[in-house]
C-alpha cells in the first residue's frame, strides 16, 4: 500500500471525525486548520497500526479542537530510504511530523529535527536518540530501550528477586543497547549478568525486534523455562497460541482496563475492529499531544510546540498518571507494563497470547530510563 | 425491562410492605459500593451502619431526591439506574440508562436526572416520574461528572478526553457553552449562590474555578501533593469552603472559596473518591475506595472523627434527609 493511499484514507477518516465533531461545535467562526505530518514505515502491518492510531488521535484531538474553532488534519506519507517523504512534508509546512516507527525511522526524524522541524517519535526506541544524538526539536512518545529493560528488572529483580541473569545477543545495535541497559539497571538494583547461563534465573533476549519472536521460540526449544525468558516489545504478540512464552515489557496492551484504558481500547476496537497495539497507542498519543498544544497554548508553529511540550503539560495517556516530557532528554515519562504468556487453553477470541502481569513505574516514573544524572543529552541552545 | 421500554417496574406492594421501615429523622448517608454491589446506609447522628441495600451490578454514581424519599444508583454493569425507596430500603424499579452509566445528577425539583453516557458522548435527560428519556444532548468525549446549578438552569458535564465542561441550558435542552479545564476533569460542584463552580482534574492535579455567568475559568488551584488525582468535590452549604477528594494522595483538600486558596489537607483512607456533606455542613463524608471505609470529617475542626467500615470499593456518597 502506498503512502498516498494511506493519506487519502486518513484524510477521509479525519473528514468523518470532523463531521461528528461539528455537531458539538458551539461556534460558527471560521476554523484555523493545522496539518500534522505522519511518516509511515514501509512495513505494512506497522504502517497500519500507526495510521489507525494517528487517525483516532486526530478524532480525539478534533473533538476538542473544533469546540474552540480549530481543527487538525493529517498528511500521511510512507518513509522510504532517502528521506524525501519527510522532507516533502516539512516543506509543505506541517506543524509537526509524527514518525520513527520503522527501521531507520529514528534517524530520519533526527535529520528533520536538525533541519528545524518539530518531530514526535512514536517508534524508535534507541537510547542514543535520547542521549548523544538528542535534538531539542525531537520528542519521544515511544519509550526507550532503557525504559523497557528497567520495567523488566523492576518486576523481576526488585519484586521477584530473580537476581542472576544471562543475555543472548544477536550482535545488532539493538542487542547491544538492550545488554547495556540491563547492565546499567543491574548496577542500580543489585542483580548480575554472566556466570553459568544454565543456572541463570532469567534469560534476556537482546535481539532485533523483528527476530525476537523466533529467538523466544528457540530459547524455549533449548529447554529454558518459558516464564524465565524476558524480552522487550510486542514480538510476543506474534507468537501463535501453542508457542506463547516469555515475559515481555510493553508500552501498551489492548486488554488494559484501569484508568479509562478500557474506554480508549474500546474506542479503538470499535473504530478499527482491531486491538490497539503500542505503536497505535503512540500514534494516538502523538497526534493528541499536538492537538492539546494547538488548543491549550494556541501553538501555531514548531517553536511554540517545543515550548508547550517543554512546559511539561500533564498529558492523559489513559495510563493513570500525568505523562510529561523530561526536560533533559524529551522522553515522555510513562508507566510501562509487563506481560506473560497465557495458558494455551485460555487463548481465544480477543484474548491473545500475552496477559498483563503488572504495571511498572507509576509511583516513580523517572526510575524508568535514563536519569538526569546519567543523561548524555546536551541540547543546543 | 428492555432498554426500549423506559419506566419504573414497580415491585409488588406486598414486598414493599414486608420490608417497610420508617425514614429516620436524622440524616442518612448512602454509600455506593462498586465491588459488593450494594449501598451502605449510615445514620449521621451516630455514624453507624444501619442497613445495607443490594442494588445491582457495579453501583457507582448515587443521588437522593430532594424530598429524601428516593435514592438513585447508577449500575454500570446493568446499564441502568436503580430506583430505591428510602423508606423500605428496597429497589422499586430501574431506569434504562444506556451503556455503563457512571455519574448523574438530580435536578433541584427532583423531576429530572441528568446522566452522562460515556460511550455515546451525550448527556441524557430522564423524567423521574416516567423514566422516559427527554433528550440526549451531545457533549464532550468520555463524559463523566454531572452537576446542576442551585437554580436548576444549568448543568455541567465534564468530558475526560476533551478536557472540557459542557454547559447545558436545561430549558432549551442544548449545550450553550464549552469551557476548557484541566486534564481529565472528573466532577464539578456549584456554590450555593450559583456564581462559581469548582472542577477537579484528575490528571491535571488541579481544580478549575469557573465564573458561571461568564462561562470562564477565573482561577486554577494546583493541589500541591504528590500525584493528588483529585476526583470528588463538594461545596459547604455556607459557600465558604470547597472540599476535594485527592484519590492519589489520600487526603481531602480544603479550599477557601473567597480567597481561592487551598488552606489544608486532611488525611483520610486510601483512594478517597466520592464526597458528601450534611445539609447543616457539620460533617463531611469521604468514600475511601481501597480502604473500604468512609471517613467522617468534622468540618469545624477539620479532623476525622470517625471511620466507618462499608462494602467493597466504596465509590459515591449521597446525603439524604
Amino acid at each position: 500500500m502506498t503512502g498516498r493511499r494511506f493519506g487519502r484514507r486518513a484524510f477521509l477518516a479525519s473528514l468523518a471525525a470532523g463531521s461528528a465533531a461539528l455537531l458539538t461545535a458551539r461556534s460558527t467562526r471560521a476554523e484555523d486548520v493545522f496539518t500534522v505530518g505522519v511518516l509511515l514505515p514501509v512495513d505494512a502491518e506497522r504502517a497500519t497500526e500507526l495510521s489507525r492510531g494517528a487517525a483516532l488521535g486526530l478524532e480525539d484531538a478534533n473533538a476538542m479542537a473544533t469546540l474552540f474553532a480549530k481543527r487538525l488534519r493529517l498528511e500521511t506519507e510512507t518513509d522510504r530510504p532517502g528521506g524525501q517523504a519527510g522532507r516533502a512534508l516539512a516543506r509543505a509546512g506541517v506543524l509537526a511530523i509524527v514518525g520513527g516507527a520503522g527501521p531507520g525511522g529514528g534517524e530520519t526524524l533526527l535529520q528533520l529535527a536538525g533541519a528545524g522541524t518539530t518531530v514526535l517519535n512514536v517508534g524508535a526506541l534507541d537510547d542514543r536518540l535520547r542521549n548523544e544524538a538528542c535534538d531539542r526539536r525531537a520528542f519521544h512518545v515511544a519509550p526507550s530501550v532503557s525504559m523497557y529493560v528497567d520495567a523488566l528488572t523492576q518486576l523481576l529483580i526488585e519484586q521477584r528477586k530473580l537476581l542472576r541473569w544471562s543475555v543472548v545477543s544477536d550482535g545488532s545495535p539493538r542487542g547491544a543497547e538492550i545488554e547495556a541497559a540491563a547492565r546499567r539497571s543491574m548496577a542500580r538494583l543489585g542483580g548480575s549478568i554472566g556466570g553459568d547461563a544454565a543456572a541463570a534465573d532469567i534469560l534476556l533476549l537482546a535481539v532485533e525486534e523483528r527476530g525476537v519472536d523466533n529467538a523466544m521460540t528457540r530459547a524455549v526449544g533449548e529447554g529454558r523455562r518459558p516464564d524465565r525468558i524476558a524480552a522487550i516489545g510486542e514480538g510476543g504478540m506474534r507468537l501463535p497460541g501453542d508457542r506463547a512464552a516469555g515475559i515481555w515489557a510493553l508500552a501498551w496492551h489492548h486488554e488494559l482496563e484501569r484508568f479509562s484504558a478500557r474506554e480508549l481500547n474500546g474506542r479503538f476496537r470499535r473504530r478499527w475492529n482491531a486491538p490497539m497495539t503500542e505503536t497505535a497507542w503512540a500514534g494516538w498519543a502523538a497526534v493528541k499531544l499536538v492537538g492539546e498544544a494547538v488548543v491549550r497554548a494556541s501553538a501555531t508553529d514548531g517553536a511554540a510546540l517545543v515550548a508547550f511540550m517543554e512546559s511539561a503539560p500533564p498529558f492523559d495517556g489513559h495510563k493513570g498518571e500525568a505523562l510529561t516530557f523530561r526536560k533533559w532528554d524529551h522522553q515522555l515519562r510513562q508507566p510501562l507494563y509487563v506481560a506473560g504468556a497465557r495458558k494455551r487453553e485460555e487463548i481465544s477470541g480477543s484474548l491473545g497470547p500475552l496477559a498483563v502481569l503488572a504495571d511498572v513505574g507509576g509511583k516513580n516514573l523517572d526510575a524508568l530510563g535514563t536519569a538526569i544524572t546519567e543523561s548524555r543529552c546536551r541540547f543546543a541552545s | 425491562m428492555t432498554p426500549g421500554r423506559v419506566g419504573i417496574a414497580l415491585l409488588s406492594l406486598a414486598m414493599l410492605g414486608a420490608k417497610a421501615a420508617s425514614v429516620a429523622s436524622e440524616p442518612l448517608v448512602y454509600v455506593s459500593n462498586e465491588r459488593s454491589n450494594n449501598v451502605t446506609v449510615i445514620d449521621a447522628s451516630s455514624d453507624k451502619v444501619v442497613a445495607t441495600i443490594p442494588v445491582g451490578n457495579r453501583p457507582r454514581g448515587i443521588g437522593v431526591s430532594p424530598d429524601g424519599k428516593t435514592i438513585y444508583v447508577a449500575l454500570g454493569h446493568d446499564n441502568a439506574i436503580a430506583v430505591v425507596d428510602a423508606a423500605s430500603r428496597a429497589v422499586k424499579g430501574r431506569f434504562a440508562a444506556g451503556s455503563d452509566p457512571e455519574a448523574f445528577a438530580v435536578s433541584p425539583d427532583g423531576a429530572r436526572l441528568y446522566v452522562s453516557n460515556e460511550d455515546a458522548n451525550t448527556a441524557s435527560v430522564l423524567d423521574t416520574k416516567t423514566g422516559k428519556v427527554l433528550a440526549a444532548i451531545p457533549v464532550g468525549t468520555e463524559p463523566e461528572g454531572v452537576s446542576v446549578s442551585p437554580d436548576g438552569r444549568r448543568v455541567y458535564v465534564t468530558a475526560e478526553t476533551t478536557h472540557t465542561i459542557s454547559v447545558i441550558d436545561t430549558s432549551a435542552l442544548k449545550t450553550v457553552g464549552t469551557i476548557l479545564v484541566g486534564s481529565r476533569p472528573r466532577e464539578s460542584a456549584f456554590t450555593p449562590d450559583g456564581q462559581r463552580a469548582f472542577v477537579t482534574a484528575e490528571i491535571g492535579g488541579q481544580v478549575s474555578v469557573i465564573d458561571v455567568a461568564k462561562n470562564a475559568v477565573v482561577s486554577t488551584l494546583k493541589l500541591d501533593r504528590p500525584g493528588p488525582k483529585p476526583k470528588g468535590v463538594v461545596v459547604h452549604p455556607s459557600g465558604k469552603w470547597a472540599y476535594v477528594a485527592n484519590g492519589g494522595s489520600n487526603d481531602v483538600a480544603v479550599i477557601d472559596v473567597e480567597a481561592l486558596k487551598v488552606t489544608a489537607f486532611i488525611p483520610v483512607g486510601i483512594r478517597p473518591w466520592g464526597l458528601g456533606i450534611t445539609r447543616d455542613g457539620k460533617k463531611l463524608y469521604v468514600a475511601n475506595g481501597v480502604s473500604e471505609s468512609v471517613s467522617v470529617i468534622d468540618t469545624e475542626s477539620q479532623k476525622v472523627v470517625a471511620t466507618v467500615s462499608v462494602g467493597k470499593g466504596p465509590w459515591g456518597i449521597a446525603v439524604g434527609r
